[in-house]
């Protein structure tokens, strides 16, 4: 498998393997120790501190699932990939953000760009997603725009 | 075309299009049908016009906002960018007044180019980070 082949296998592990299902050992396999996970709200140092918020987002979202709607969405090159990707979840059942349980089902959209190192081992992934719908639909924002 | 001359297409896009303005060129870079799905809102912006008053109304409410491509990848017809765009929020926007703060927007986008010309994008902009700023 050529490293462009193996970095969108990575991705499409991050998602569905990690995200989905909070494979630990597919987080050993795919991150860096020293992995960050780069939000517009929020910045996590280290493969750990990754792992915490899946194991806790598991808790706050049942049936969590990031989908991708083909390989067509994830970009690559040697050192770096992209994906066009969907969340979904069932229920929204605990505090996010201090945002009490809504008992809403919630899907957005989002993208990732994710940067790997000489190992092929995942450095770096930023978000962006819907951050703006999602607070609409769990009513952690009740008027955002003056409309 | 190459991918390399992918992202030649969609840096020149983005400096011409998107950081001076010039919708003369518009055509230069974009094929017919040329459309951007925010998927965050729910109508595209389609051609040229809407996305001449969507820039307009953006450099309206930060007049020095800097759009700067800070990485890009790309694959086969594909080019993603990762976008940081400072600026200075001196006049309204999404309905909050100008507060006069420096606020960072970012976004990533993935075009599609097809013989030299984008044929779409999708985009993710951090809206909600951005009026969190202003607050």
């Amino acid at each position: 498998m050529s490293r462009i082949d193996e970095n969108k296998e990575a991705v499409r592990r991050f998602l569905e393997e990690i995200w989905s299902k909070g494979d630990q050992a597919a987080m050993e396999e795919v991150l860096a120790p020293d992995f960050q996970f780069i939000l517009a709200f929020a910045q996590l140092d280290g493969r750990e501190a990754y792992k915490n918020l899946v194991i806790k987002n598991h808790e706050i979202f049942a049936d969590l699932t990031y989908s991708l709607a083909s390989l067509d969405d994830v970009v690559a090159d040697e050192q770096k990939a992209a994906a066009f990707w969907s969340m979904s979840t069932s229920n929204h059942r605990g505090t996010w953000r201090n945002v009490p349980a809504s008992g809403e089902a919630v899907a957005i959209k989002g993208m990732t760009f994710f940067r790997f190192n000489e190992a092929g081992k995942m450095t770096e992934a930023r978000v962006q997603n819907d951050v703006l719908k999602f607070m609409l639909t769990i009513g952690g924002v009740k008027k955002m725009y003056d409309i | 075309m190459s991918i390399e001359a992918n992202k030649a297409v969609v840096r020149a896009y983005v400096d011409a299009i998107l950081v001076n303005r010039d919708f003369s060129k518009f055509t230069e870079f974009t094929a017919p049908g040329f459309y951007i799905d925010r998927s965050a809102v729910p109508e595209a912006i389609q051609g040229a016009d809407a996305l001449h008053s969507q820039m307009d109304m953006l450099y309206g409410a930060f007049p020095d906002l800097e759009l700067k491509i800070v990485d890009i990848v790309a694959e086969g017809d594909k080019v993603v960018v990762r976008f940081q765009a400072p600026g200075t929020h001196l006049h309204p926007f999404g309905g909050i007044e100008g507060t006069g703060r420096k606020a960072v927007w970012k976004g990533l986008v993935m075009y599609h180019v097809v013989d030299g010309k984008i044929t779409e994008a999708w985009a993710n902009w951090d809206d909600w980070g951005l009026i969190n700023q202003l607050k």
